[in-house]
């Protein structure tokens, strides 16, 4: 059915190394066309093996020395096709003659993610495998490249399979009272049936749960520099971005926009928001639209560092801002105290505290290590967990569904509307692990796959 | 040499509807069947209907076939099963005097269609198509479609104990010959097994060891056509199996012909025998049995529960181990059948014979277990027979339009290794496939087919009107503040103890229609928007040149018949055999996302 399918699989930039990648029928002959193996024993190329040689650009009558090929002759292939991948020094337009030389030969240019659709398609991938592939291509933080590389042994769908398959247990014995309850005497035992499909929507919703960990692992914690006006906080963002970014300066309020730096501390990615600093009385004008920024900032992250000034004593806007830290994972900086320590600036010591000087740099090499203890995230929890949007829909929906169900138990609803939810329940499931996937839903998620994987 | 429209092959179940619905499209027909006096013959349980096959029965009612009538007008108890659930898994049944049930299906038929006694021994075929039937005594009737209804008959075997004989059911030949035509045609022939319990003598039971089971009160018929049940109606028993049976059937496995080995066909697994179910559920101590009369007079009682293939010996011992049947005298011991089926996924879903022009088949031959399912196949087989000879649309039901669509679709698509059984949960549209609104969801496909008659159709938008207007009266009418219609949302309500509020002039049936759709509201609201889609999609066109090999998801198999058939509509696309639901939905997405799908 499938034609072959040709995409540079490398990023296209001149490097070192590039790569071609071709997939489906007549690849491999494809490859005995173009490429010239250095040992005469080949073709046919060995499977998975790395051949030296060169490849000849017929249509150009040129060669391009120095090339690798390895062949995998499907189904045991990436794509459970026949695979061939040409590795050649990374020029982009040399990569490009590459790619025109296949689709000479029938190949025809890759659509994103054909690739890993055609190893789903063909069995060798189930969907959240694929899904995971695709978040560790992208993953932008560590922790999301390790914790989507932890879970691409499938253990999503093994999970989900399992849970399915205790549904489809619930559903039968609901199927076998409906059918036979009468002719055969079989009894609906409704305690016992409340009581597993109550475990298996509460394990859904803990599943379900696990994203919005996940989440902030993935793209970083969201933390907001905040305090009253003119205590160093554009200065401490400026010292943890290492570039001067925002305007320091003596006049308070200085800062308006809300500054955003994406920055690595000690192994924890986080976006650092810089932003307008608070002073009593102040509400209009351009300095109030600041301070409404900085409070939207504060309610929509998922950490804060409060800066106080240390030669000062603590006063209003310091003790709302403090107490809107505690909700959230926060820590104080006590700034200034090259100024000496006002005795009247007294911070909550249940939240983590540092004591620095912005300007002189003492004890600055100490917040590192603080932010890194209190933004780390939980390491990802044992098991596995939902890595994409997609996926929490499918579980909220096999959730609800399962939820309903229990109620209805519980209210004496008759077994052919209670069999309705645990159905609507499978079909999520299923959906979750692509087995009954309509083909848009499949779509969009091939259609987010970088082209060549 | 004599001469019809279309012929039928078999006077069973399937073979009835069959003639008669090609009657009603005005063809002649004749009915070919080796016993006149068994035709309507009950070979197992003297009942139609229960749950799903009540359901059938009121399709088959709403295209105009006779198997409603006949039971209403010889049942002797009706009884809904499942009243305690919801409206869409109520399950009709009733039991029927299974000796005026054979009269009145005679004169029914004999009075639309012309009957021929004789056996089939030969299918005249010339150049790929059935022109005809031999019979046994080498004469020939020619046929411009032949539909064949033969049952259990091919190649039958029955065994009681480890004795066997070729037989078609207790007493009746098995059909050889025509075993051995279908076979140089190619069929894919399998083989089944199904079995029946002992009849005993009614004198003999002491039924003060039994729970009496009574009916309903008043009965409700199963055909629209019918205004009321008018005769009175008997008790049936309950009672159980003990440990001592089980003991009995353990005791003896050695001569049971399905432990033993004997037996190669396949039995069904919802209608399992004792021995089964003795050895398969060793932790139940005891299984319900029901005793029920086979008529209003005859001696005969028919033990529900209790198939079995034993020896005769052994079944009496068994009998002795049930308080109340310890002197029960066996007028006919029970007995298993094996026979040839042909795998259903070589019929198109008209039920015609995929790789043979002119040749139908319907009901057991096909698979299936029970009178209904085999009804519900002859009538379509019967209906598109016609049709094709009137070069008219064939007559397909989709799943969502009725449990028959979900049983031809079942059985064309994904064929079967056991006696195939409706069950409610295949339904993928349950709550909108129910018994009360058969008539909502098939009387106008029927009437567009020809096969209902306008006087039908009308009563039935008569009905349609009345329970429109019930439903709205029931979301005005307020009871102790609250609406009938808030009243009936609460689970284990019912519309019948509002009848005298909603509004006169509602039937039963009437009833149960207007608690279902406010039941289930929420759920046939999703439930039918996803049928609207599906038709809404049956009238797309597929372009002519289209590349189904670019189509993702199809198998090389669907793409070679959609290229060679090259269906005009998704609708037509529907038709083509193979191609299942999920293949229509990718070729849909296609269609509709343009080139590549992607
Ligand atoms: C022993 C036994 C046990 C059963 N147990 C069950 C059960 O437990 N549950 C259940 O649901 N169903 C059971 N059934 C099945 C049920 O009886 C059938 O499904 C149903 O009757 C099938 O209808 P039919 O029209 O396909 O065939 P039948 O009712 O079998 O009718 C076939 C007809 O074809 C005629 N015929 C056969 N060969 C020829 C020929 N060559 N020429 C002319 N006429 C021919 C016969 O005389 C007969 O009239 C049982 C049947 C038997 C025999
Ligand atoms: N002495 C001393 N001065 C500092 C220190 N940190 C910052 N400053 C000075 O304090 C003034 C305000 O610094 P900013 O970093 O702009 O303060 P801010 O909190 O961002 O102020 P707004 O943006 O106005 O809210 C500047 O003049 C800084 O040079 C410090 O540790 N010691
Ligand atoms: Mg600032």
């Amino acid at each position: 059915m499938a034609d072959s399918i040709c995409a540079i699989s490398t990023y296209p930039q001149n490097a070192a190394i590039g790569i071609v990648r071709a997939s489906g029928p007549g690849v491999l002959e494809m490859a005995g066309q173009l490429f010239v193996s250095r040992d005469p024993s080949y073709p046919p190329f060995p499977r998975g093996r790395l051949v030296v040689g060169s490849i000849t650009l017929l249509t150009r009558g040129r060669q391009i020395p120095e090339c690798l090929l390895a062949c995998f002759p499907g189904p045991r292939s990436y794509t459970g096709e026949d695979v061939c991948e040409f590795q050649v020094p990374g020029n982009v337009l040399l990569l490009g003659e590459i790619m025109e030389e296949l689709v000479r030969l029938g190949c025809r240019p890759a659509e994103k993610g054909e690739f890993t659709r055609r190893a789903w398609e063909n069995g060798r991938m189930d969907l959240p495998a694929a899904e995971m592939l695709n978040e560790l291509i992208r993953a932008r933080t560590r922790e999301g490249m390790l914790l989507a590389a932890s879970q691409m042994d499938g253990a999503l769908s093994r999970r989900i399979a399992a849970m399915r398959q205790e549904l489809v247990d619930l559903i039968t014995c609901l199927e076998a009272v409906i059918e036979f309850g009468e002719t055969e005497g079989v009894a609906l035992d409704r305690a016992a049936m409340i009581e597993r499909s109550g475990r298996l929507a509460a394990e859904l919703n803990e599943l379900a749960r696990s994203f919005s960990a996940v989440r902030s692992l993935r793209e970083g914690c969201r933390v907001v520099i905040a305090g009253k006006a003119n205590v160093g906080k554009s200065s401490l963002f400026n010292y943890l971005a290492g570039t001067p970014r925002a305007i320091v300066h003596d006049v308070p309020g200085t800062t308006r926009d809300v500054l955003r730096e994406t920055v690595e501390i000690g192994g924890v990615t986080m976006t650092l928001h810089d932003t307008a600093g608070f002073r009593a009385g102040v509400v209009d004008g351009v300095e109030g639209e600041g301070q409404r920024r900085s409070q939207t900032a504060m309610a929509g992250c998922d950490g804060m560092i409060v800066v106080v000034d240390g030669s000062a004593p603590l006063e209003e806007p310091d003790r709302s801002v403090v107490a809107a830290a505690r909700a959230k994972r926060s820590m104080v900086i006590v700034n200034k105290i090259d100024l000496g320590r006002h005795p009247e600036c007294r911070v909550d010591t249940l939240v983590p505290t540092i004591e620095v000087s912005a300007l002189v740099g003492t004890n600055c090499e100490g917040i590192g290590p603080l932010i890194e203890r209190v933004f780390r995230g939980e390491s990802p929890a044992e098991g596995p967990m939902v890595m994409t949007l997609r996926q929490k829909r499918c579980l909220g929906r096999a959730g609800e569904a399962a939820r309903r169900a229990v109620a209805g138990l519980e209210a004496g609803q008759a077994e052919e509307i209670v069999a309705e939810e645990l159905r609507a329940s499978a079909v999520g499931m299923s959906e979750l692990i692509g087995e009954v996937s309509p083909q848009e839903v499949v779509d969009r998620i091939f259609a987010g796959f970088c082209v060549g994987k | 040499m004599p001469e019809a429209d279309v012929l039928v092959v078999g006077g069973g179940h399937a073979g009835i509807e069959a003639v008669l619905a090609a009657r009603r499209l005005g063809l002649s027909a004749v009915l070919l069947t080796t016993n006149r006096e068994n035709i309507g013959e009950m070979p197992c349980n003297p009942s139609i209907g229960g749950i799903a096959k009540g359901h059938l029965v009121r399709e088959i009612d709403a295209l105009g076939g006779a198997m409603a009538l006949a039971i209403d007008a010889t049942g002797i108890q009706f009884k809904v099963l499942n009243r305690s659930r919801g409206p869409a898994v109520h399950g009709p049944r009733a039991q029927a005097d299974k000796s005026d049930y054979r009269r009145f299906m005679a004169r029914y038929v004999v009075e639309h269609a012309e009957v021929i006694e004789a056996e089939v021994a030969d299918l005249l075929v010339d150049a790929g198509r059935v022109r005809g039937v031999r019979l046994a005594d080498g004469s020939t009737i020619r046929g411009g479609a032949t539909v064949l209804a033969t049952g259990t008959f091919l190649n039958g075997l029955i065994h009681v104990g480890l004795r066997s004989e070729p037989a078609g059911r207790a007493g009746e030949r098995p059909s050889l010959a025509l075993a051995t035509a279908l076979q140089s045609l190619g069929l894919p022939l399998g083989r089944l097994k199904t079995g029946t319990p002992p009849r005993i003598r009614r004198q003999t039971i002491d039924y003060s060891k039994f729970t009496v089971q009574l009916g309903d009160d008043p009965p409700q018929p199963f055909s629209y056509r019918t205004d009321r049940i008018r005769q009175s109606q008997v008790a049936c028993h309950l009672g159980y199996t003990t440990p001592g049976v089980a003991q009995v059937i353990r005791e003896n496995l050695d001569k049971s012909p399905l432990y033993s080995g004997k037996i190669r066909g396949t039995g069904p697994r919802y209608c399992p025998s004792v021995e089964d179910k003795v050895v398969k559920f060793p932790h139940r101590v005891r299984h319900q049995l029901f005793v029920e009369p086979e008529g209003r007079e005859t001696d005969w009682m028919y033990i529900n529960g209790l198939s079995t293939s034993l020896p005769e010996d052994v079944q009496r011992k068994i009998l002795q181990a049930i308080p109340g049947l310890e002197e029960a005298e066996i007028l006919r011991p029970g007995y298993a059948v094996e026979y040839d089926f042909v795998q259903p996924t070589a019929l198109e879903g008209t039920l015609k014979v995929r790789e043979c022009q002119g040749l139908y088949l319907a009901g057991q031959i096909n698979g299936t277990s029970g009178y209904e399912e085999a009804g519900a196949q002859g009538l379509l087989a019967g209906a598109n027979a016609a049709l094709e000879l009137l070069g008219r649309p064939p007559l397909i039901l989709a799943r969502h339009d009725a449990y028959i669509g979900v049983l031809i679709d079942d059985l064309t698509t994904l064929g079967t290794n056991e006696p195939y059984r409706l069950m409610t949960s295949r339904a993928e549209y349950r709550l909108h496939l129910r018994a009360d609104n058969a008539d909502d969801r098939l009387t106008e496909i029927g009437s567009r087919a020809g096969l209902v008659s306008g006087e039908v159709a009308e009563a039935h938008r008569e009905r349609r009107r009345r329970r429109q207007a019930g439903l709205e009266e029931s979301r005005k009418v307020r009871i102790g503040g609250a609406t009938i219609e808030e009243l009936l949302r609460r689970p284990g309500s019912e519309a019948g103890a509002f009848e005298a509020q909603i509004g006169g002039g509602l039937e039963r049936n009437d009833l149960a229609w207007i608690e279902a759709e406010i039941k289930y509201a929420g759920y046939l609201r999703r439930e039918r928007a996803e049928i609207e889609r599906l038709r809404a999609a049956g009238g797309c066109r597929i372009p002519v040149e289209l590349d189904y090999g670019a189509v993702r998801g199809l198998s090389r198999e669907v793409v070679e018949k959609l290229t060679s058939l090259r269906p005009a509509t998704i609708g037509d696309a529907r038709l083509v055999p193979g191609v299942t639901a999920a293949a229509l939905e990718c070729l849909m997405y296609y269609l509709r996302a343009g080139r590549g799908g992607a």
